[in-house]
C-alpha cells in the first residue's frame, strides 16, 4: 500500500491547519528545550558521531568507549534530531488527501481486515509523543532523577521553585590518539561522568568530592524545579521524564508477551479443538478466578520486585485474555467455508494458519494489543503505587506517588502530575483504536 | 425518558448531598475519660500470648505483677518497686528471692490472689506446648535432667502469700524474670493447654490491676474501666481510659487536633510543626533512645557461610576490612539524614549501647563526621580505584558493587536506603537497594545470605549484648553483621558474670570504644517516638517504659481544643 | 433446567475449591512462615520451633491441608495466628464492610451510568452527547488510585466535605442508630465514588450503545407504528432490553470486588477484605489467608454463576445452553 499525497492550495482542511500550529508550537518548545540543554545535546550528538568514526578509523581510547551506557544518550540525540524533521516537515504541509492503493493479491485480503482497525491519527500520535519523552529522557530531563542536594530546604518544594545548582565534571587523564580522540573522550567523560548537587539556597549545595586526580571542572547556575520536589528534594519534572521510559518500556513489553502468549495458546486451543480445547478454557476459568493479588504477593515474596519479573508477572496475569479471544475467533473461523475448502483441498495446517487464520484475527489482535496496553500501564502504575512494583530509586509513575502518601495533604503536584502523565497515556491508548462500530465513536 | 433522568438525578443529588449534613456533634469527651489512638487492634488479652508491644503495655494496668519496673532516668538503671509483692529478701547468695505477697489482694471476681497463682501462671509461660514467647523469662531458673524447667524446684509455695523463686545463679535481670503478669489458677487452672490459646477469657481477663475490661469491639475500640477491688496500687483515678484503633496514621492526627483522641504515638516529625500551630493544647513527648538505625556491613563472606552452613569464616571481600567500613561512615551523613528524616528527634549514634545508660555510655567518643573526601582517600588507600572511569572503584577486577537489602513495606527504610545509596555513589560504591519482604527479612540476615542491610533494633531496658556480639556465629545468630572480635567476646563474658548491672559500666565503655574503631556496621541514630498528648490529660508519665506507663494516675482537666 | 443449574453448581464448587488450594499452596511455598515476625533475640530457636508446633506448622504440608481442608468441610475455618481469634469472626467484621463499599458503588455506577447514558441519548450526537462520550472515555481510564487521591485532596484536605478514612468517627457507636448510620454513610460516599466513577462511565457508554441498538430493533418500530407512547416503549421495551447485559457485567463487578478493592481500602483505610488479605498473607497467617481466598473464590464463582443462570433465565434464547 502506498500513500500518494496531493497538495491542493485551493483547500487546506481545518485540520491541516490545526496540525501545523501543534507542530509549530511543539518546535518552537523543542528549540527552546535544546537551548536550555545545549550542553548535554551538543556532546550527545558530537558522541554520536565521532564513536563509530573512532572505530572506522581504528584509534586507540584509554578507557575504550563504553557504548552501553552511552547508548541511552545516542537514541536521545536521533530522537532529537528525527522529531525535529518530523515536525518541520507538519509544519510544511498545508493539506493533507491520503489516498491508498492496494496491489497484489495478498492485501485484499489485508485490507478489508485492516480496514476494520483503522488507526486514529490523535491516539496514535500521542503515544508516540510519549515514545519521544522516553527516548529523550536524557535531554528532556534537567538532570538524573535521583540527583540531590542538600536536603534542608529542597524537600517538597512547590512547583515553580527556584534552585541553584552546582555541575561538575571530573576531569580524567586519558591517553589519546590525536584531536578526535581526543574530543571524543570529552565529551563522553562529560556525559557520564558529570554530577549535580542543587539547593535552594546558594553555596549551600554539598561538598564537591575531589575526583582521583584532582581536578574538576566545575559550573554554576539557577534553574527552575517546574514541577517541584520530592519528600527526598528530588526534582519531580525528572522523575516523571525518566518515569515515561519504565512506565512506557513494561507496559510495551508485558502486552507483547501477553498478545504473543496468549496468541498462541489461544490459536492452539482453537485449531486442536475437542478435550484439549475445553481443558484449557477450564483452566482459564480457574485462573480469572483467582485473585491477581495473591498472585503478585507470592512473587515479590519469592523472587524480589525487579523490572524483569514485574514484566513476567504481567505477561502471566494479562495472557488469558488474549487467549480467550483468539480462541473464540479462531473457533468462529475453522467454520468458514474458505478455510474448509482449504481443508478439503489438503492444505497443510501451518499453511492455513499463516495464510488465513492469522490475517483475519490480526485485527482483534491489535485491538486486543492496544487495550491491554492500556491495562498494563495501568497495572503497573497501581503496583507500583502499592509499593509491589517497581522500587525506587527507579521512577514509575506509580511509585511517584506511592512514595509520597504521607505528604499528600501538604505535598499535592507529587499526586497530581504523575498521575496527569499516567492518564494521558492510558487515554492516548484508548483513542488509538477505532472499530467500525458506534461503541467507539471518537 | 426525561421523568427518569430527573428522578436519578434527584437521587444522584440526594445521595451525595446528605452525607455533607451530617451530624457533627462529637461526642463531648467525658470527664475522667482518656482517648488514646492505637494503630492496630491487639490480638489478646492474656499475657501469656502476648506478642506486641501495646497489648503488652495493657495487660500490665490490668493482670497483678510480683514488682513493678522503673528506669531511673539519672543513672540509667531500671529499678523495681513492690506490687503485688510488697516486700522480697534476697537469700542462699542472691540465688533465690523470697517474696511477700501482699495481703487482700482480690481478683476482680473477688477471688483473692495467692502464691499458688503465682506459681501456675509461670508454669504456663515455660510450657513448651503452649509457646508463650516469654518463655527465656524462666531460663534462669532450675532445670531437670532432660534440660527442660523444673517449676516443681524453681518456685516454691510455701504458703499463700509467699512465693520463693530458686534460681540457678544470681544475674542482673532475676527481678525482671520475676514480674510478669500473673494470671488466675481458678480461670485457667481446668482448661486443657491445647485449649487455651482459644479461651474466651483471654478476650474477657479477669485481672486484679488497676483496670478492667469494660468492652473490647475488634477492630474498633477496647473500653478500660477503673477497677474498684484493685490494691496494685489501687483503683485508677480515671473512670475510663478508651483505646481507639485508627489505622490511618492521617486520620489520627487529625482526631488529635481536633481534640478527640487525646493521646496519640508514633506521629511523624513533620506534623509535629502542624500540631504546634493548630493545636496549641497538646504537648509532644519524646520516647527517645530505645530504637536505633544502621546499615549493616556483613564482616564476612556470607555466600561462603551459608553454603557450608557456618563451618567457613573468611572476611567479606568488600567489607571484611575495618579501614573499608570506617570509609563508608565517612562518606554517610548521618547528621543530615537526621535532620532530614526524623526532623532532628533523635540523636547521632556512636554504638549501639543507648545513651540511656549514663553509667555505661562513653562519652569520649564523637560520631565519625561526614567527610566524602576522606572516605575517597580511605578508600584509595585499600586498594579501591576507579580504573575504568564508568565511576565505580573496582580492586582486584571485582567493582565495588553490592546490594543492600531492607525490609519492604516501610517507607523509612526506604527513604534511609536511598539516601545512602546516593551518598556511596558520589564516593564511587554502588548499591542495589533490594527490599525483602516482612517475613524473610530476618532469617535472611541471620543466615547471613545478604551484603549489606538497613535495619533497627529496639533496646531493652537492660543491657544485652552478646546476642549481637559474639564472635560464636553458630549459637548467636543474632550478630547478623558477623563482627569477630576477641576482645570484646572477653568484655561480653565478664558481662555476664558480673550479678549487678552498673558494675560492669567500664566494660561497656570499653566495649563501644573498640565497636567505634572497627565499625562493624555504620550506627545511624537514635530515634525518638514522639507522643501527642493533650493538656488536659494530667499525670503522665510518657517515658521508656511505655506509653501507658502508670495510666493509674492519669486525671483530667477540662477539655481544651483551642 | 434444574440438572443444568446443579451440574453448574457442581463446577462453580469445584472451582471454589481450586482457587483455594491453589491460595493454600502458594502460601506454604512462599518462605517464612506465621511465626517468622516474631524472631527476636530473646527467642531461642526451641521457642520458636515450640511455638510453630502450637500452631501445627511443623507438620508436612499435605498433612496441614488435609486437616484444613476436613475442617473446613464441617464449616469451621480455623484460627487466626496473627489476630488470635477464629478466622470466621475475623471474616465477620471484615466482610460487611466490603460487601456495602461493594454494593454502594455498584449501585452508583448504575445510578451515575444510567443517568448519562439517558442524557446522552437523548440527543444524539449533539453536545452532550459527544461530551459524555469523551469525559466518559477519559474517566473510564483513570487509575482507581489516582481518583481516590484526587478524590481525597479535594473533597477532604481542601473542601472539608467529608471524612479522608476509616468507616466511622470516634465515638460515633455512642451517637445513637441513627447519626450512626449518616456518619457510616459520609464515610462511605468517597470510597465508593472512587470506585464508582470510573465503572459508571464504562457503564454508560455501554448502555447508551444497547439503547441505540434496541431502539433499532424491529418491536420497537412495530410498537411505534402501533401508537404506543414514548414513555411506554422506553420502559417497557427498549430500556429492559438494553440494560440487561448491563446488569450482567454489574454482577461481574459486584463478585469481583468481593475480593476486596485494595486500592481504595489502602488510600481510604477502609476496613474491608482487601487489606486483610493482604496483611494476612505479609504475615503469613494461611488460615485466614485461606478463609479470605474462600471468600473471594465465593465472590466471583458465585457472581459468574449467577450472572449466567440469570442470563439464561430471563432470556430463552438461552435456554438449555446453560
Amino acid at each position: 500500500m502506498r500513500s500518494y499525497e496531493i497538495n491542493d492550495p485551493a483547500r487546506p482542511t481545518r485540520r491541516a491547519t490545526a496540525t501545523r500550529l501543534l507542530s509549530g508550537s511543539l518546535l518552537v518548545l523543542l528549540i527552546g528545550a535544546s537551548y536550555l540543554r545545549a550542553d548535554v545535546i551538543a556532546a550527545s550528538s558530537i558522541s554520536l558521531i565521532l564513536s563509530p568514526l573512532s572505530l572506522i578509523l581504528n584509534l586507540d581510547l584509554t578507557p575504550p568507549v563504553p557504548f552501553g551506557r552511552l547508548l541511552e544518550y545516542w537514541i536521545a540525540a536521533l530522537a532529537w534530531l528525527s522529531a525535529t524533521m518530523i515536525l518541520l516537515r507538519a509544519m510544511v504541509r498545508r493539506n493533507t488527501h491520503r489516498v491508498q492503493l492496494q496491489k497484489g493479491a495478498l492485501s485484499r485480503i489485508y485490507s478489508p481486515a485492516m480496514e476494520r482497525a483503522k488507526f486514529i491519527g490523535g491516539g496514535l500520535r500521542a503515544i508516540l509523543l510519549f515514545a519521544f519523552v522516553a527516548a529523550a529522557a536524557p535531554f528532556l530531563a534537567l538532570w538524573d532523577p535521583g540527583a540531590q542536594g542538600s536536603l534542608q530546604g529542597t524537600r517538597l518544594l512547590p512547583p515553580m521553585s527556584r534552585v541553584s545548582y552546582v555541575e561538575f565534571v571530573p576531569t580524567q587523564k586519558t591517553a589519546t590518539d590525536g584531536a578526535i580522540a581526543a574530543k571524543l573522550a570529552e565529551v563522553n567523560n562529560y556525559l557520564l561522568n558529570r554530577s549535580v548537587k542543587f539547593s535552594a539556597s546558594q553555596g549551600q549545595e554539598g561538598p564537591i568530592i575531589p575526583s582521583v586526580d584532582g581536578a574538576q571542572r566545575v559550573q554554576r547556575g539557577e534553574r527552575l524545579l517546574i514541577l517541584g520536589s520530592d519528600h527526598l528534594g528530588r526534582d519531580l519534572w525528572s522523575r516523571i521524564v525518566y518515569g515515561t521510559r519504565i512506565s512506557l518500556g513494561i507496559a510495551l513489553l508485558a502486552a507483547l508477551g501477553a498478545v504473543a502468549a496468549g496468541a498462541a495458546v489461544g490459536l492452539m486451543a482453537g485449531i486442536v479443538g475437542g478435550i484439549t480445547e475445553r481443558l484449557l478454557m477450564r483452566l482459564l476459568d480457574i485462573l480469572f478466578a483467582i485473585p491477581p493479588l495473591f498472585f503478585i504477593l507470592a512473587v515479590m515474596a519469592f523472587l524480589g520486585t525487579n523490572i524483569l519479573i514485574m514484566t513476567t508477572v504481567l505477561i502471566a496475569l494479562g495472557w488469558m485474555t488474549p487467549a480467550r479471544m483468539v480462541r473464540t475467533e479462531v473457533a468462529s473461523l475453522r467454520e468458514k467455508e474458505f478455510i474448509l475448502s482449504a481443508k478439503l483441498f489438503g492444505v497443510s495446517t501451518r499453511r492455513i494458519i499463516l495464510a488465513h487464520v492469522l490475517p483475519n484475527i490480526l485485527p482483534v489482535l491489535l485491538t486486543t494489543f492496544l487495550l491491554l496496553f492500556s491495562n498494563m500501564v495501568l497495572a503497573e502504575a497501581t503496583l507500583s503505587f502499592l509499593g509491589l512494583g517497581v522500587q525506587p530509586p527507579t521512577p514509575s509513575w506509580g511509585n511517584v506517588i506511592g512514595e509520597a502518601t504521607s505528604y499528600l495533604h501538604i505535598a499535592w503536584w507529587i499526586g497530581v502530575f504523575p498521575g496527569i502523565a499516567l492518564s494521558s497515556l492510558i487515554v492516548a491508548a484508548h483513542f488509538a483504536v477505532k472499530r467500525g462500530t458506534e461503541e467507539y465513536e471518537f | 425518558m426525561r421523568s427518569i433522568a430527573v428522578l436519578h438525578l434527584i437521587l444522584v443529588a440526594l445521595l451525595l448531598l446528605l452525607p455533607g449534613c451530617r451530624s457533627r456533634e462529637q461526642n463531648t469527651h467525658d470527664e475522667e475519660t482518656v482517648v488514646v489512638g492505637i494503630p492496630a487492634d491487639i490480638s489478646t488479652l492474656n499475657p501469656i500470648f502476648v506478642q506486641e508491644v501495646t497489648e503488652g503495655e495493657i495487660t500490665e494496668l490490668i493482670y497483678p505483677m510480683l514488682v513493678e519496673a522503673m528506669f531511673d532516668t539519672t543513672v540509667g538503671v531500671l529499678r523495681f518497686r513492690p506490687s503485688l509483692a510488697h516486700s522480697w529478701e534476697f537469700r542462699n547468695s542472691d540465688r533465690d528471692i523470697v517474696f511477700h505477697l501482699r495481703p487482700g489482694v482480690l481478683w476482680s471476681d473477688s477471688l483473692p490472689v495467692t502464691a499458688r497463682d503465682v506459681c501456675f501462671t509461670y508454669e504456663l509461660y515455660g510450657d513448651a506446648t503452649i509457646g508463650s514467647i516469654r518463655q527465656s523469662a524462666l531460663d534462669g531458673l532450675q532445670r531437670a535432667d532432660d534440660g527442660s524447667i523444673d517449676i516443681r524446684r524453681s518456685i516454691e509455695v510455701p504458703d499463700d502469700s509467699t512465693v520463693i523463686f530458686h534460681f540457678r545463679r544470681a544475674y542482673a535481670g532475676q527481678l525482671f524474670d520475676a514480674g510478669l503478669p500473673i494470671v488466675p489458677t481458678h480461670i485457667f487452672g481446668s482448661v486443657p493447654r491445647s485449649g487455651l490459646r482459644t479461651h474466651p477469657s483471654n478476650r474477657k481477663p479477669v485481672g486484679a490491676g488497676p483496670f478492667a475490661l469494660e468492652s473490647w469491639k475488634p477492630m474498633q475500640e477496647l473500653v478500660l474501666v477503673s477497677n474498684p477491688l484493685s490494691r496494685l496500687p489501687g483503683p485508677a483515678v480515671l473512670k475510663r481510659l478508651v483505646l481507639r484503633i485508627l489505622p490511618d496514621n492521617l486520620s489520627r492526627l487529625q482526631e488529635l487536633k481536633a481534640g478527640r483522641i487525646d493521646l496519640v504515638g508514633g506521629l511523624e516529625p513533620l506534623d509535629v510543626a502542624g500540631i504546634r500551630s493548630s493545636a496549641p493544647s497538646v504537648n509532644i513527648v519524646s520516647i527517645s533512645e530505645r530504637q536505633y538505625f544502621f546499615v549493616g556491613w556483613n564482616n564476612i563472606d556470607g555466600t561462603a557461610y551459608s553454603a557450608s552452613k557456618g563451618a567457613s569464616v573468611i572476611p567479606h571481600s568488600l567489607f571484611g576490612s575495618a579501614t573499608v567500613r570506617r570509609a563508608l561512615t565517612y562518606a554517610i551523613n548521618r547528621k543530615e539524614m537526621l535532620a532530614t528524616l526524623l526532623g532532628n528527634w533523635g540523636k547521632e549514634a556512636t554504638g549501639p549501647i543507648s545513651p540511656l545508660f549514663r553509667w555505661a555510655r562513653n562519652d569520649t567518643l564523637t560520631p565519625w563526621p561526614y567527610d566524602p573526601a576522606m572516605a575517597s582517600k580511605l578508600l584509595a588507600a585499600e586498594g579501591w580505584i576507579d580504573r575504568n572511569g564508568d565511576g565505580i572503584r573496582e580492586k582486584g577486577g571485582r567493582p565495588f558493587s553490592f546490594s543492600l537489602i531492607l525490609p519492604a513495606g516501610d517507607q523509612f527504610y526506604l527513604d534511609i536506603a536511598n539516601l545512602v545509596q546516593r551518598q556511596l555513589r558520589e564516593v564511587g560504591v554502588e548499591a542495589h537497594i533490594q527490599p525483602v519482604d516482612g517475613s524473610v527479612f530476618f532469617p535472611t540476615l541471620m543466615e547471613k545470605k545478604y551484603d549489606a542491610c538497613v535495619a533497627g533494633f529496639e533496646i531493652p531496658l537492660q543491657i544485652q549484648m552478646d546476642d549481637f556480639w559474639n564472635s560464636d556465629l553458630r549459637r548467636y545468630p543474632f550478630n547478623i553483621v558477623s563482627f569477630r572480635n576477641r576482645r570484646v567476646d572477653g568484655i561480653l563474658a565478664s558481662a555476664k558474670r558480673t550479678v549487678h548491672e552498673v558494675e560492669t559500666g567500664p566494660l561497656w565503655k570499653e566495649f563501644q570504644a573498640i565497636l567505634h574503631q572497627e565499625q562493624p556496621c555504620t550506627f545511624l541514630f537514635w530515634s525518638s517516638r514522639l507522643v501527642g498528648v493533650n493538656r488536659r490529660v494530667q499525670g503522665a508519665k510518657i517515658g521508656v517504659l511505655g506509653t501507658l506507663y502508670h495510666a493509674w494516675e492519669w486525671h483530667t482537666g477540662k477539655s481544651t481544643t483551642q | 433446567m434444574a440438572a443444568q443449574i446443579a451440574k453448574r453448581l457442581l463446577v462453580a464448587i469445584l472451582l471454589v475449591l481450586g482457587v483455594v488450594t491453589i491460595a493454600f499452596v502458594l502460601v506454604h511455598v512462599l518462605p517464612g512462615d506465621a511465626a517468622a515476625h516474631l524472631l527476636s533475640p530473646s527467642l531461642s530457636p526451641e521457642v520458636l520451633a515450640r511455638l510453630r508446633a502450637a500452631y501445627g506448622l511443623d507438620k508436612p504440608f499435605y498433612v496441614q491441608y488435609g486437616l484444613w481442608l476436613w475442617s473446613f468441610v464441617r464449616g469451621d475455618l480455623g484460627f487466626s495466628f496473627s489476630q488470635q481469634r477464629a478466622v470466621v469472626d475475623v471474616l465477620a467484621d471484615a466482610v460487611p464492610y466490603t460487601i456495602l463499599l461493594a454494593c454502594t458503588a455498584i449501585v452508583l455506577e448504575l445510578l451515575l451510568g444510567t443517568l448519562l447514558a439517558l442524557m446522552a441519548v437523548r440527543r444524539q450526537n449533539g453536545l452532550v452527547d459527544k461530551v459524555v462520550s469523551l469525559g466518559g472515555m477519559v474517566m473510564y481510564t483513570l487509575p482507581t488510585f489516582w481518583i481516590a487521591i484526587l478524590l481525597v485532596s479535594v473533597f477532604s484536605y481542601g473542601l472539608g466535605l467529608f471524612p479522608s478514612a476509616q468507616a466511622h468517627s470516634i465515638g460515633a457507636d455512642r451517637w445513637g442508630p441513627f447519626p450512626y448510620a449518616l456518619d457510616f454513610v459520609s464515610h462511605l460516599i468517597l470510597p465508593a465514588l472512587a470506585i464508582a466513577l470510573p465503572g459508571s462511565a464504562g457503564i454508560a457508554r455501554f448502555l447508551r450503545t444497547n439503547l441505540l441498538k434496541a431502539y433499532r430493533q424491529e418491536y420497537v418500530l412495530a410498537a411505534q407504528s402501533l401508537g404506543l407512547s414514548e414513555s411506554r416503549i422506553f420502559r417497557s421495551y427498549a430500556f429492559p432490553n438494553a440494560v440487561l447485559p448491563v446488569v450482567t457485567i454489574l454482577g461481574l463487578e459486584f463478585g469481583a470486588l468481593l475480593s476486596g478493592a485494595l486500592v481504595v481500602e489502602t488510600v481510604f483505610a477502609w476496613p474491608g477484605m482487601g487489606r486483610l488479605a493482604v496483611t494476612a498473607i505479609l504475615a503469613r497467617d494461611y488460615p485466614l489467608v485461606l478463609g479470605c481466598a474462600t471468600i473471594s473464590g465465593i465472590g466471583v464463582v458465585g457472581a459468574n454463576l449467577l450472572a449466567d443462570i440469570v442470563a439464561s433465565i430471563v432470556d430463552p434464547r438461552l435456554h438449555g445452553e446453560v
